[in-house]
């Protein structure tokens, strides 16, 4: 079941979503367990960011297969079961890992109906379809866990706003030539600057040294991944040579 | 309400979401008109019409489920009109193409090898242009996105009237809840007809909507998987 795409065109070999995943779940739940414990919350916003590069690797592996669906919709999809799932286990009072299982059985499910139900051909579905489920529920799990007394406010911005994380990565880099190193790199442009949306709201909320440093902390993130970008931008755009104006016909 | 009950309307309105998006004419081509059909996505299109229906079946929350359901149906109703009354301005007046049926013309519709509207009867053939699956909204497509509407909307509604009446009992902002959770199930539940309609559909007239089948079992698989866990919320949460 784990065909992946292999070697991309710049000879680089992708990381394997099933490594990804793993990192974001561990860096994650590291996360939302310390986060109630300590008060500088700021450190571990860098943790979350994994969990934004593999949900964004979770569409880029079942888009690519093309599939009918839009990359926007299995985008709005994968954060709609992780975040409907962790708001019901967050209104039970469920332990995280709880409720990130729940999710990642609720994306399986979902991948087991398209894959025997409607017989869609793509061998990634159901371990991507939950791989997505699950790290997005990774990111509302830890976003809520920043505004306890807000969630209900707060919700639907949480909610577009990791969406538009998650789907734009690939949606936004996704033709010819397109390959992982870049997807992941914005991907986690887009990570920084969704935090950076939270830590400023944050600020607005409950002004503290703390909720500056959520800010700080994505700020200096930002920078080194728009760096990171730019460079494998660069990278893979064709050099342009000036070849003359062709021999004139008259 | 008694709270089975509550969650069997969950997974009717669930299954219910998830046909409606075979009813509704979405094409991502139609953007090019290339293809007949709202230019957009048909899971995106669905969603949009169930959001608007979820949205004013709140605003009947205190009248009652029938009242409720209607107002749901509705509004997702008038939401697919508008949508589809703009499209055909911008196809007919901006491009210049006439609302046209590419199945239809092309002799693929579900009702046979008739190249007339069904509804109006009106020949399709001589205003396809070649190279394209038709273009704009024409009167029955119009009709079957209004029922799509209809469906969605009542789906949309039955959802958040069960997802509420589990929720009323123990919280105090219920309705903004269950708000959100019906908005995730619907999108849930109308991403996965798109697996099946492989990017584009005409509607009730569209050969694909002989997959329906396909979509209901899977709907009501997810559907029950969803009401579970919401179901368990209600029963076992403490105060919130």
């Amino acid at each position: 079941m784990s065909v992946d795409t292999g070697a991309t065109s710049t000879g680089e070999t992708d990381i394997k979503s099933i490594r990804l995943f793993a990192i974001a779940i561990i860096a994650g739940l590291a996360g939302i367990m310390l986060e109630e414990k300590i008060s500088f919350v700021f450190i571990l916003v860098p943790a979350i960011w994994p969990a934004f590069l593999s949900s964004a690797n979770g569409v880029r592996s079942l888009a690519s297969y093309g599939l009918g669906t839009g990359t926007s919709s299995i985008g709005y999809w994968g954060t709609a079961v992780g975040a409907t799932t962790v708001y019901a286990g967050m209104l039970l009072g469920l332990n995280p890992v709880v409720e990130i299982a729940l999710a990642l059985a609720g994306g399986a499910i979902t991948g087991i109906c398209a894959q025997k139900i409607i017989k869609m051909k793509i061998p990634v579905m159901i371990r991507e379809s939950a791989i997505l489920a699950a790290a997005t529920a990774v990111i509302i799990r830890f976003l809520i866990g920043l505004f306890p007394q807000q969630v209900t406010i707060l919700f639907p911005l949480m909610y577009i706003a990791v969406t538009l994380a998650v789907l734009h990565p690939y949606n936004g880099s996704m033709g010819a030539g397109e390959n992982q190193r870049r997807t992941l790199w914005l991907s986690g442009v887009e990570a920084s600057m969704t935090t950076a949306v939270f830590g400023l709201l944050l600020l607005l909320m409950a002004p503290s040294w703390g909720s500056a440093g959520v800010l700080l902390v994505s700020a200096s993130g930002f920078a080194v991944f728009i760096i990171g970008w730019y460079r494998s931008v660069k990278k893979d755009i064709y050099g342009m040579a000036w070849t003359g104006f062709p021999a004139a016909e008259h | 309400m008694e709270p089975l009950i509550s969650m069997l309307i969950i997974i009717g309105g669930g299954v219910l979401v998830g046909v409606c998006v075979h009813f509704i004419p979405a094409s991502a081509v139609g953007a090019m008109s290339a293809s007949t059909g709202i230019a957009t996505g048909p899971s995106m299109l669905s969603f949009g019409a169930g959001l608007a229906g979820i949205l004013s079946a709140s605003f009947a929350l205190e009248e009652g489920l029938a009242v409720m359901l209607a107002s749901g149906a509705g509004g997702s109703a008038l939401m697919i009109i508008l949508t589809i009354l703009g499209g055909n301005l911008v196809n007919a007046f901006g491009t210049g193409v006439p609302p046209v049926s590419g199945q239809t013309a092309n002799k693929l519709s579900v009702l046979g090898t008739s190249t007339k509207d069904v509804i109006t009867g009106w020949e399709q053939k001589p205003y396809i242009t070649p190279g394209t699956d038709g273009h704009g909204m024409p009167v029955q497509t119009t009709v079957s996105g209004i029922i799509g509407g209809v469906i969605g909307g009542l789906g949309g509604a039955m959802v958040f009237y069960g997802v509420y009446s589990l929720f009323s009992t123990f919280s105090v902002e219920a309705a903004s809840l269950s708000g959100m959770v019906a908005a995730g199930i619907f999108l849930i539940n109308c991403v996965l007809p798109a697996y099946t309609l492989v990017g584009k559909t005409e509607g009730m007239f569209d050969r694909k909507i002989l997959r329906t089948p396909k979509t209901f079992l899977s709907c009501l698989i997810v559907s029950t998987f969803l009401a579970l866990i919401i179901y368990s919320v209600s029963q076992y949460s403490g105060a919130v």
